[in-house]
């Protein structure tokens, strides 16, 4: 069948039918073809010759080629219904059995050019980026070729590549014999200055998740903290990427250090991180109760304590997270003020408030006894008398 | 009764902080797939999709995990339990979402073993630093629901204080809770706490509701302790 009797309009309907970039971008570049020939087929008797040279498609291969985008649109709608973040583009596979580890996929995202890679589980057939167990969905078969630990690696520091494709790459690296350099990797990158925000983040995340070896871990927390610091002021500083450095650099910096969590216990910024800056206080001790009661933090805190625990402020949500945390921060510091701090509490007359500061409270002092700390320790006699106002 | 199946229209009105499960969809089913809190009060139908904060993954507890996901977590009321909260239960229960809200991780594939987990292992329900100092929480959907009531309200609603004292759940169970992929893929079950062979100790979302099923002072004074693996439907049948 010549091109000229191909219902242009059966074309149409089998795109519309798909509703799936994939399948429109093939039709559309077909019917453009379709309508170039016809057109000068029709008004430039110059270029027949130069027309009637070109290679015509067979109606065959059309066909195949909208049963392919139809396909393919079976598939991508299949994700881009099941995930909020999928969204269409354009991908090119690169087959090159040459080099096993290099099949790449490079997608054309409105953020740009991403490659990723076959076999890690976060892109193409085989590794959907989307899980639900709420709705038992798992899209894909995670036991499909696994890449070698050297194949991670070289995703893992591939700049090109996105940045969950590194994050996996470095996920399927635990427990492999480069899991160290892999490690000392991140290390260096989350370091470094000027990353790019989605690696930025995706990096902090996975520092979180990550474990250092002693020598790397001030300057990682060092650069954690910078980074929230940094983004908390940002008119639109991404929360949970402030909150998770904040976690994971103050419990990776030591305790001498612990004044770097004053500028977090501050109102400033957009990003709200004082009771997780509290929270971290009061973790940087779990470990080990301090030997003399860090002031400037101790004051702060103790501010936040009187502030919070006040009957015309404390309110359950936030306000009641950070009255908690400060009580709890106050202990581990070994600040005396934590009797009025308790005191100020009970008065509140909140029993679940009483039982979750008691709870946390009998925590600490429990870790600090099985890691072998004297009862005498003053931190550890500051919070044993306190716990007894809870009898 | 303080746990039903959700009546069609005009259906129940429930509160906030109830608990709300969805069953699975094979046709008839009393198994309870998902279970979640409830985020604001008002009249139920079956089936109808009401606003939680849940563990699906990802976790959302809260205002800010809820805009960061870019998700209005909701879940279909097919069944739901209750018991008559205090107003000392309920601010305990928003304190502890506030503060489970701020640990939402990134809901990638390789954030889901990070935050996800279906073990009872203390070890497993926190994620810690080299001196194993806490850092974020995992739970599954059964578990961030019990954690909610345990230490938000200081209500135990099951006796899970020795799991091995729970009943063994088969790899067929599972996979009506998870999925058919859960059936052939060991490293994605290994990655949500289903370790080694079945059967696995393990807890279902129906459980929950057969703890609501009693009295007020009952669920209140004394954790229910499931005895069988069919307690995962409600009604048991």
């Amino acid at each position: 069948m010549p091109y000229s009797e191909l219902d242009i309009a059966s074309f149409l309907g089998a795109v519309e039918e798909g509703r799936e970039v994939a399948s429109k971008r093939q039709a559309r570049l077909l019917l453009r073809s379709l309508r170039l020939l016809s057109e000068v087929l029709r008004t430039d008797t110059r270029r027949v010759s130069a027309v009637e040279s070109l290679l015509v498609p067979d109606v065959n291969d059309l066909l195949g080629l909208l049963q392919r985008g139809r396909e393919s649109a079976e598939f991508h709608r299949q994700y881009l219904r099941d995930s909020y973040s999928a969204e269409p583009g354009d991908a090119i596979r690169d087959d090159d059995e040459e080099q096993p580890g290099k099949h790449k996929i490079v997608f054309r995202t409105k953020e740009g050019i991403e490659t990723c890679y076959r076999g890690l589980p976060v892109v193409g057939e085989d590794q959907p980026p989307w899980h639900d167990l709420a709705k038992g969905q798992y899209l894909g078969d995670a036991t499909t070729r696994p890449l070698s630990p050297d194949d991670q690696l070289a995703v893992l520091i591939d700049t090109k590549a996105s940045a969950v494709s590194r994050v996996a790459a470095l996920t399927g690296l635990r427990g492999s014999p480069l899991e160290s350099v892999a490690v000392a990797y991140l290390a260096r990158e989350i370091i470094r200055m000027e990353l790019p925000p989605e690696w930025r983040d995706a990096a902090v995340f996975a520092v979180e998740a990550t474990h250092f070896p002693p020598d790397l871990r001030e300057g990682v927390g060092e650069a954690l903290l910078n980074i929230a610091y940094a983004l908390r002021a940002q008119p639109d500083g991404p929360e949970r990427v402030v909150w998770s450095a904040l976690r994971r650099g103050a419990s990776l910096l030591p305790t001498t250090k612990v004044d770097r969590l004053l500028g977090f216990l501050a109102t400033d910024g957009t990003v709200d991180t004082r009771s997780v800056a509290l929270q971290c206080v009061s973790r940087m001790y779990e470990a080990e109760p301090p030997s003399a009661v860090p002031l400037a933090v101790a004051d702060r805190v103790h501010l936040f304590a009187e502030r919070f625990l006040d009957p015309v402020v404390f309110t359950p949500g936030e306000p009641s997270v950070i009255a908690r945390s400060a009580v709890s921060a106050l202990a581990a510091v070994g600040d005396r003020r934590l009797g009025d701090a308790l005191t100020a509490l009970h008065s509140l007359g909140r029993l679940w408030l009483v039982r979750r500061v008691r709870d946390e409270l009998n925590r600490l002092y429990r870790g600090w006894i099985d890691r072998g700390f004297s009862l005498e320790q003053p931190a550890v006699a500051n919070l044993g008398n306190a716990l007894a106002s809870f009898d | 009764m303080p746990a039903q199946v959700v009546p069609k229209a005009p259906g129940i009105f429930i509160r906030r902080y109830s608990i709300v499960g969805k069953y699975t969809n094979e046709p008839g089913s009393r198994f309870v797939k998902h279970v979640a809190l409830i985020r604001d009060e008002g009249l139920t139908s079956h089936g109808t999709e009401v606003p939680v904060w849940d563990m699906r993954p990802p976790l959302v507890a809260g205002t800010i995990s809820a805009s960061r996901t870019q998700q209005d977590a909701k879940c279909p009321a097919h069944v739901v339990g209750w018991l008559s909260l205090t107003s000392d239960d309920r601010d305990g229960m928003t304190d502890w979402l506030a503060e489970v809200d701020k640990q939402e991780r990134p809901n990638t594939s390789w954030g889901l073993a990070e935050q996800y987990t279906v073990s009872l292992s203390p070890e497993d329900q926190w994620h810690r630093d080299e001196k194993g100092v806490r850092l974020y929480r995992r739970f599954s959907c059964v578990s961030f629901v019990l954690a909610a009531y345990l230490e938000g309200a200081g209500i135990n609603l099951l006796e899970v204080s020795d799991p091995e004292n729970l009943p063994a759940v088969r790899l067929d169970t599972v996979v009506r809770a998870y999925g058919e992929h859960l059936r052939r893929l060991n490293r994605v079950r290994a990655e949500v706490g289903l370790r080694g062979p079945e059967p696995w100790r393990i807890l279902l979302a129906g459980y929950i509701y057969h703890a609501m099923d009693r009295p007020d002072q009952s669920i209140r004074s004394v954790p229910y302790t499931v005895p069988s693996e069919a307690a995962g439907n409600f009604p048991m049948q």
